[in-house]
């Protein structure tokens, strides 16, 4: 029972983090299963995946997730990457694990330095008049309280990412917004809050076949810890609604980028 | 951000229901899995399971919700974009699950 607790406490921290960044919280929940409580890393991924849905259903649903979130850009970057998640449990026997750590630290490295280098780069058109296209957006910014649009640049570049997201997704249990997040708002120009919501929104696709692909390999063997995750995770989404839109950007930026060099040294020195 | 038909609003107000369930069925199975023993554990386990599996079934649905939205507004590539969505993830739980 009090693995349960500490998971679900975990949950909530995974979930809060889910809804503020668009991470699907894996990686925080795969390193503690799998280092503080022992569990396979297999069943730990397994359940992390689990959890990356709970977030991304929540964020979906709520009226919070959908002011946020873009349902077509969401939807064109969900095609690439359930490719991915699909190429990636393909691949996942053939690639070592040492080397899948050390691509996925190094990426995330580069990307930290990204989001710090244009930490007060702005993807947003002032005034009502400009042009948004396919698959820009309106939202009201909470930072200045006025409505601003945003236009989506480099598409085959955001597909690409989806794609290695998808691929990351399955081959390391985490959902992959690690990668699109910062892409999204560094290189696609969309801003931070809707770049988050929308990767919480892509990463419960993105995880759903790798969830399928656990299952079917018999890792997914504890639904009374993953049942308790999800739990945790979905009381925590709403918590990081909450703080998302009382925080600014800047500061959600440098969490953002605290978060990934953190993740990267993990992965490339302690794992 | 995006205008909602009828139909999908409809649909994404059963997809809450749905999560509203998911997690009574976890918090009950989870907390019946602590109180009880012998042959009704094996309820509280499968009502978990059972919250896992519409778990995983919102993100499809919410996908057909994007679909129905998008016909509707006459946004045909996006429309698409949602099928082909729903297909890949038809072929990969068929071809895991086989």
């Amino acid at each position: 029972m009090l693995t349960v607790v500490l998971v679900m406490s975990a949950g909530v921290g995974a979930g809060s983090l889910g809804a503020m960044l668009g991470l699907g919280g894996g990686i925080f929940l795969v390193p503690l299963l799998n280092i503080a409580l022992g569990l396979p890393i297999e069943n730990a991924m397994a359940i992390s995946l689990v959890t990356v849905i709970a977030t991304s259903n929540f964020v979906s649903l709520s009226t919070a997730g959908r002011k946020w979130a873009n349902a077509r850009l969401a939807m064109v970057l969900q095609v690439p990457a359930a490719v991915g998640a699909l190429v990636g449990l393909e691949i996942l026997a053939f690639i070592e694990p040492r080397m899948r750590e050390q691509i996925f630290g190094g990426t995330a490295l580069l990307v930290a330095a990204v989001m710090i280098a244009r930490l007060d780069y702005r993807n947003v058109l002032q005034g009502e008049t400009g042009d948004v296209g396919a698959l820009g957006g309106r939202i009201e910014d909470p930072d200045t309280g006025q409505e601003v649009g945003y236009r989506v640049k480099r598409l085959p570049f955001g597909l690409g990412v989806a794609f290695f997201a998808g691929i990351i997704s399955s081959l390391a249990g985490v959902g992959g917004g690690i990668l699109v997040v910062p892409a999204l708002n560094s290189w696609c120009g969309v801003p931070m809050r809707v770049a988050a919501a929308t990767s919480a929104v892509i990463l419960g696709i993105t995880a759903l076949p790798g969830v399928v692909g656990y299952y079917s390999l018999g890792y997914l063997t504890m639904p009374l810890l993953a049942a308790g995750a999800v739990l945790g995770v979905l009381a925590g989404s709403r918590a990081g609604f909450w703080i998302t839109t009382r925080v600014k950007v800047r500061s959600l930026k440098i969490l953002m980028a605290v978060i990934l060099a953190g993740v990267a040294v993990e992965y490339l020195y302690f794992k | 951000m995006t205008t909602t038909s009828t139909a999908a609003a409809r649909l994404r107000s059963g997809l809450r229901l749905l999560l509203a369930a998911t997690s009574a069925c976890l918090g009950l199975g989870l907390v019946m899995s602590f109180l009880v023993a012998g042959p009704v554990a094996h309820v509280a386990t499968s009502m978990v399971w059972t919250g896992l599996a519409l778990l995983v079934t919102v993100p499809i649905l919410n996908v057909v919700a994007v679909f129905v939205d998008e016909w509707a507004a006459g946004r045909r590539a996006f429309a698409w974009a949602a099928v082909g969505v729903i297909l890949l993830l038809a072929a990969t739980t068929i071809y895991r699950l086989r």
